[in-house]
């Protein structure tokens, strides 16, 4: 089981403490924060505003358009006034447009009523344009009409005094007794403003336009963009109809004024709550955009943050089921923005909406639901704080006595007999009485213990160096063991300053560290190996355990000795020579190293001559002679049977070599004598592989180091050869093809390429079967025929090249892709012959092909008399014939030819090559020739490889051409190219 | 049991953090828990345009900071004003409720005063603070001797000649007539005279000349004129007040005003005098500074007849070989009496309207007179002059009316019991008269009587006589004699 760290009471009361306030402030917090309650209260605070705005805007339309639409409505009086005065003054409706007098008597009844509406109304004004002229003397265009202004809307004052007239005949002003304000004028004149008539010419335009008829006075109401009647005067917004006759004429428009300051005191008016966190603004916007233009606007906050705004761009929050909107300097706003319901701004006259929005900046509207948060966070993180305080406070008035005890049983440990003060605390003191009771039962225990310790077996010696307290404990044992003085008791307690000195004259300089220190002790009685086991379980303390472990020691260091040595020469087994190996290459630095690997030529020859022992007697003296290199610091190692090993390092690779040579030296006198006298001299096959610059890891060097000395052990023997890389590469497949050679030769399994050879009129004679092993190590016949030679298995080869290579003609024939009649070229090993059974197995199953049969003899290979013969007699008795392979390239090809009389001399076709432009060669086939022709031997031209060269050859009369210009090897038979037949055919005419 | 000694430390914390919101403003007012303070008024025009600007401004800074939110409405006229605040003291059925504040003159305040309603804005001003006001100002609103005052001078005016310079000299050049004339009431009366006799003759019809001067505010012809002919009409003694009525003064202003009136060379006849220069009835009018902003650029006739016209503006006239009076008007505003709380609040609107930048940007904007001594400074009012126009009518109305103030003895009636109606006879009883009369005369002129002829009858000394005793009857009955 792990041990559990020992905590303190104050920790033991603080993290459960800790844990449970944690939870619990995280529940409330869970449950307020980001609980629905959170949410909720979020909601609620953007709701206000909503809500605000919508009661503002409801607020806003009842005081406004709702009371124009309503004034509006009711102003069909106005036509039927219009018509009585028609008809009193006898004249037709068209008259308005020219009669100025009837315009004023017109604009005069109508006055009358309009001033008391106006009282009623909360307009700023009221105004009746007629479409017709405004006085005698009076600019063309101007209107005649009125518009007076009242600067007390919604107030019925008895007389005018609120009013101003600010067009009108001054007649009417004096008859109605109303002051002409600052920017009076007659009537009404388009001073080409932009937008300061269309509060007049819209909706006449309109209802012209439209043949309005009285009954749709309000389908062409007009509500107006903000503007100035005068450049100067203050900015406001009208609501006009037409005014429609019942026969349909459209005579003027009349309809109401509220000044833009009007609109901001209502709007001040009905912002429902007079918290100044709020602002507001009415404004309008493009049907479908998220852009108001601002008219009016109320609250302080508008003015500081959007007074420079010509527009308001916002943002639809959809999931707050609010808009956002950020103000030019970046504060963040909450928006509610909200449509008035207003007749007259759609359709007729473009797409406008007009809407109010109220607006309130983020962080000022969720002011109390981010309060809150705060609140709650620092609710949470306050009875934390002082929940850890009240925790530490306790716990030190708790641990307190014990810390006291704890510190009074530390400097009173180690006497004999336990005495304590008493703290008073009930559980304390019973904690105290116990401990003395222990600590009695721990003294007697231990007098036991170190009686038992004296009288067992083992001698056990124990100390306990207390760095503290300045003394160590040591067992009479421990004396015993070491040989200091004797002691009565069974331990004592002794000064460090006694004990370093006393443990240094026994085991010289030692250090107490680490777990476990063997040492060697010389005594008088011999070596005596003893291991102190240390355990510094606490700082400053360690406790020693001295055991005497000499028996183990030894017993263990001749075990180690069988594990590592061979048991004939005693020297490194390979188990042991690889970790050693291994260990020194790693540790080896800018040094370089060599290893040799060494095996012993005669050893076979001694066992077989002379016995085993002989041979073992050899070995180990040629072990014996290996331990030369010890003395430069090598690892020598019997490998196997009569392989060793040797890893030398050095500086450098001159110094490793001077030290193979002298031991080759020193080989030379040295000789195992038998017992007939004779004095058999050791010799040995080494190779050499060198660390780093062939391998850096053991298992290449040692693979190279094979090579190399097998590299010897196939040449000159008794010699070290250094590894060579390039000689590795090229002759590796030696070591590692052999392999797949035997599975090729097992399996009598090889693949044949057919070339053809043809006749001088392009007819095929026959074809040249080449063999094609598919190795992976190897490359190419010759490699498989060097292997094959040195492996020993040439036999094997020759009746695999029989078998295989009939094999494969007869599966040609079978197909119909062979002939009956073409010969068939087998290369043959010149050196071995068929066995009487390999050439009855190939009559038995390729009769019928042998006739057909053209044994090639290489002439490269050294022959034998016996060999040549055996195969001329086959070819003989099969009716086959014979022909001498790569004629020109061996070292007596005349004196084969006449001995050998083949049928057919192939030429190589290094002779071939170029012939037509080398007179050398040229005569050595004009000899040729001769001498073929009188001894009826057929030429063959090998390597035929352009047309000049056939060309030439043709001439010279040779008999059949193979070659790469005639066709390349082919793994399935294919005919000739009828070109080159044709270019053969030509030749051979001509010559 | 271990967290029980926490609970009263944690509670302290909590505590604290919750406090610290909210900041002691004095009677508890802040930007969070404001108080609106409503202001009747009878601005109109230009000027309520000007004062409504002056309290949104207040609104948004100085009064969001602490938490005074002012609403503003216009009632009518002053005599409308009057009205609705009587109604809604007496709590008429309709009646809107009382405002905090209202524009008035001091009779009306006396009056209302009487029944205990005006509060002592005395007790909102600092001895310094209320010794910043021009003292005459802050006299008109002390009714009593303990020194409390009810009327928050707000903003002053008196009177002016306006002329039409352009009309005025067409005849000037050819007749001879210089502007010197406008310095008395004698020589007005003698230039209109001319005036009609020149437009008369301009036509073939005869009898068809055109009015020259009109004026606003009849009542302060009589009460000034009177006192400046040494008769003040409505003296204060011994805390009664005396009527001193005089014939032979009453002669002398009927003269100057009746007699031309009746003869067609004065004339009244839109709601305002600047009305009728605008219509081309009238070329010159005497009203208060207050009106310049009505006084036009262009004339328009009824028949449509349009021309632009150059104004100028001169001091009040006076009664030849008399010291130089004018009258001293303009409503301060009165705070009505509820709790410390609205009357700070009140006030404290008051101070920040008076104070000398606003003051002197509304004065210039309206016409008024500031009311503040170092507002009549040069060196105050440069550079908002500057920023008018040194040459504007409004720059020019605004030096003209200092100069009034600074030069003449300005004039004002003391409150009393009945004032408002006695002012309202000396209102009405001449200038309504001279209006009938004279349309009698133009009914005797359109039945083919000469106008020397029609008049005669009206300037007998007995029609003076019957004037005379008729509102001599009426005046003692106001104040009870």
């Amino acid at each position: 089981m792990k041990k559990k760290r020992s905590e303190s009471i104050r920790t033991q009361l603080l993290g459960p403490l800790l844990i449970l306030l944690v939870l619990q402030a995280a529940i409330i917090a869970g449950t307020v924060l980001f609980g629905g309650v959170s949410t909720k209260l979020k909601k609620n605070e953007i709701n206000i505003l909503t809500e605000n705005t919508n009661n503002t805007k409801q607020g806003f339309e009842k005081e406004t358009i709702h009371h124009w639409v309503m004034m509006l409505n009711n102003s069909g009086f106005m036509s039927d006034e219009i018509n009585e005065i028609l008809k009193k003054e006898k004249q037709e409706p068209e008259a308005i447009s020219a009669d100025y007098d009837l315009n004023r008597l017109i604009v005069d009844k109508i006055m009358e009523k309009s001033i008391e509406m106006l009282h009623l109304s909360n307009a700023t004004g009221v105004f009746l344009v007629l479409n017709g002229p405004a006085a005698v003397k009076s600019p063309a265009e101007m209107r005649a009409g009125f518009y007076i202004r009242n600067s007390n809307p919604g107030g019925y004052i008895n007389d005018n005094s609120s009013l101003l007239m600010e067009r009108g005949l001054p007649s009417l002003a004096e008859k109605y007794n109303i002051p002409l304000d600052s920017f009076w004028e007659l009537g009404f004149l388009d001073a080409g403003a932009k937008g300061t008539a269309d509060f007049y010419q819209k909706p006449l335009a309109a209802a012209f336009k439209n043949r309005g008829e009285k009954k749709d006075t309000m389908r062409y109401a007009y509500l107006s963009s903000p503007f100035r009647l005068s450049p100067k005067d203050m900015q406001i917004i009208t609501y006009s109809v037409p005014i429609i006759l019942e026969d349909g004429t459209v005579v003027g428009v009349y309809g109401l004024e509220m000044t833009v300051n009007q609109l901001e005191q209502i709007l001040g008016q009905e912002q429902v709550s007079g918290s100044f966190n709020e602002c507001w603004f009415l404004g309008i916007r493009e049907k479908g955009t998220n852009t108001i233009v601002p008219v009016a606007q109320s609250g302080y906050l508008y003015n500081q943050y959007f007074n420079e705004s010509a527009r308001i761009d916002y943002k639809d929050n959809l999931k707050e089921n609010i808009s956002s909107l950020k103000s030019l300097e970046g504060t963040k706003w909450y928006a509610s923005v909200s449509k008035l319901e207003t007749p007259g701004t759609e359709g007729l006259y473009g797409e406008h909406e007009w809407v109010i929005a109220g607006m309130a900046r983020q962080k000022d509207l969720l002011s109390f639901y981010n309060a809150l948060r705060r609140m709650l966070l620092s609710s949470m993180l306050v009875p934390l704080i002082f929940s850890l305080l009240g925790a530490y406070i306790i716990g030190k008035i708790v641990t307190e006595p014990i810390r006291r005890l704890v510190e009074e049983l530390r400097n009173k440990s180690g006497s004999k007999s336990l005495s304590l003060e008493r703290v008073h605390v009930k559980e304390i003191d019973e904690l105290t009485e116990t401990i003395e009771m222990l600590n009695r039962d721990v003294d007697r225990a231990s007098f036991k213990m170190s009686g038992i310790l004296e009288h067992a077996n083992v001698l056990v010696g124990v100390f306990e160096y207390e760095e503290e307290k300045n003394r160590v404990f040591c067992s009479r044992s421990l004396y015993e063991m070491l040989g200091w003085e004797k002691i009565k008791e069974p331990y004592c307690y002794i000064k460090i300053e006694q004990f370093l000195p006393l443990l240094n004259q026994a085991f010289g300089e030692i250090e107490l560290k680490g777990d476990r220190i063997l040492k060697r002790l010389e005594g008088p009685e011999g070596i005596k190996w003893i291991e102190i086991i240390l355990d510094e379980s606490k700082k400053g303390t360690v406790l020693g355990i001295c055991t005497d472990v000499t028996i183990n020691v030894e017993e263990k260091e001749k075990l180690e000795r069988e594990r590592n040595l061979d048991l004939l020469t005693e020297i490194y087994n390979r188990r042991a020579f690889r970790e050693k190996a291994e260990a020194a290459i790693e540790g080896i630095g800018d040094e370089v190293a060599a290893v040799i690997m060494w095996d012993l030529d005669n050893l076979k020859y001694i066992n077989d001559t002379y016995g085993h022992d002989e041979g073992d007697r050899y070995i180990v003296l040629f072990a014996n002679c290996l331990k030369k290199f010890l003395e430069k610091g090598g690892i020598i190692s019997r490998y196997s049977g009569d392989e060793f090993v040797v890893l030398i390092k050095g500086s450098e690779k001159e110094e490793i070599r001077r030290t193979v040579r002298d031991f080759m030296k020193h080989l030379r006198v040295f000789t195992l004598k038998m017992e007939s006298g004779y004095q058999f001299p050791i010799r040995v096959s080494g190779g050499l592989s060198w660390y780093p610059d062939d391998a850096r890891d053991f298992d290449a060097l040692f693979n190279y180091a094979d090579f190399a000395m097998y590299m010897v052990k196939h040449s000159v023997k008794g010699v070290v050869k250094e590894f060579d890389i390039s000689e590795f590469k090229h002759n590796s497949y030696m070591l590692t093809g052999s392999e797949e050679l035997n599975r090729m030769l097992d399996k009598k399994e090889v693949r044949f390429a057919f070339q053809p050879i043809a006749t001088r009129e392009g007819i095929i004679y026959g074809y040249e079967l080449l063999m094609r092993p598919e190795f992976s190590n190897i490359k190419g016949i010759s490699e498989v025929l060097n292997l094959t030679r040195a492996q020993a298995k040439l036999p094997q080869m020759e009746i695999l090249t029989w078998i295989a290579g009939l094999r494969a003609a007869k599966a040609e024939v079978e197909a119909g892709q062979l002939g009956k009649d073409e010969k068939l070229f087998i290369n043959s090993i010149a050196s071995v012959c068929l066995t009487k059974e390999g050439i009855k197995e190939l009559e038995e199953h390729y009769g019928e092909l042998l006739s057909r049969v053209v044994i090639e003899l290489t002439e490269g290979e050294p022959a034998s008399q016996t060999f040549m013969q055996c195969k001329k007699d086959m070819a003989r008795q099969w009716g086959g014939l014979t022909a001498i392979d790569d004629f020109g390239t061996g070292y007596n090809s005349e004196a084969i030819l006449l001995h050998m009389r083949p049928d057919i001399v192939k030429m190589d076709m290094s002779l071939i090559r170029r012939i037509h432009e080398d007179p050398n060669r040229q005569i050595i086939l004009k000899n040729l020739m001769g001498f073929a022709e009188k001894n009826s031997i057929r030429v063959l031209a090998e390597g035929v490889e352009t047309a000049e060269e056939l060309e030439f050859l043709m001439s010279f009369g040779v008999d059949f051409f193979q070659g790469y210009y005639i066709a390349r090897p082919q793994m399935e038979i294919r005919p000739l190219d009828p070109y080159i037949v044709k270019k053969m055919q030509e030749f051979s005419g001509k010559a | 049991m271990k967290r029980i000694w926490m609970l009263p430390l944690i509670a302290a914390v909590c505590l604290s953090l919750l406090a610290g919101c909210q900041k002691n403003d004095p009677y508890g007012l802040s930007e969070e828990n404001p108080i609106s303070v409503t202001v009747w008024h009878y601005y109109n025009g230009v000027q309520k345009e000007e004062f409504d600007n002056l309290i949104r401004s207040f609104n948004e800074n100085e009064g969001r900071k602490q938490g005074i939110i002012v609403k503003a409405y216009n009632k009518g006229s002053i005599d409308e004003l009057s009205n609705l605040i009587n109604e809604s003291i007496n709590k008429k059925i309709g009646s809107e409720p009382l405002p905090d504040v209202f524009s008035a003159y001091a009779d009306k305040v006396y009056e209302i005063d009487k029944m205990g309603l005006a509060a002592d804005i005395s007790s909102y001003l600092t001895p310094e603070e209320i010794s910043e006001y021009v003292d005459a100002y802050m006299e008109e609103g002390k009714f009593d001797k303990v020194g409390s005052i009810k009327v928050f001078p707000i903003a002053k005016s008196t009177e002016i000649l306006a002329v039409n310079q352009t009309d005025f000299n067409k005849f000037a050049q050819a007749t001879g007539m210089t502007d010197e004339a406008f310095s008395t009431w004698e020589g007005i009366a003698r230039v209109s005279e001319a005036y009609y006799k020149w437009t008369d003759s301009l036509t073939e019809t005869p009898d068809d000349g055109k009015a020259f001067f009109g004026r606003d505010a009849f009542a302060n012809y009589l009460i000034v004129g009177s006192m400046q002919l040494g008769h003040e009409i409505f003296r204060t003694q011994d805390g009664k007040t005396v009527l001193d009525f005089d014939k032979e003064t009453m002669r002398k202003l009927w003269d100057n005003y009746y007699v031309p009136y009746v003869n067609g060379y004065f004339g009244t006849y839109g709601k305002f005098r600047s009305d009728d220069v605008k219509t081309g009835k009238l070329a010159a009018y005497v009203g208060a500074t207050s009106g310049i902003s009505y006084f036009p650029t262009s004339v328009t006739l009824e028949d449509g007849t349009s021309y632009s016209i150059e104004s100028k503006l001169y001091s009040l006239p006076n009664f030849e070989g008399t010291i130089p009076h004018a009258v001293q008007q303009g409503a301060g505003m009165m705070v009505f009496r509820s709790d410390e709380r609205r009357e700070y609040a009140a006030t404290t609107f008051l101070k920040w309207f008076t104070s000398v930048e606003n003051n002197v940007k509304f004065s210039i904007g309206s016409g008024y007179l500031p009311v503040k001594k170092v507002s009549g400074t040069q060196e105050t009012l440069k550079p908002f002059l500057e920023k008018a126009g040194d040459k504007s009518p409004a720059s020019e109305n605004l030096m003209i009316g200092l100069y009034t103030a600074n030069r003449y003895r300005l004039y004002t009636t003391k409150p009393f019991q009945g004032g408002d109606k006695a002012r309202e006879v000396l209102q009405n009883s001449m200038s309504v008269k001279a209006k009938e009369d004279y349309e009698k005369v133009k009914i005797l002129m359109d039945q083919g009587i000469s106008r020397e002829n029609a008049v005669s009858d009206y300037l007998s000394d007995e029609n003076f006589d019957l004037w005379y005793q008729d509102t001599r009857k009426q005046l003692e009955t106001i104040i009870g004699e």
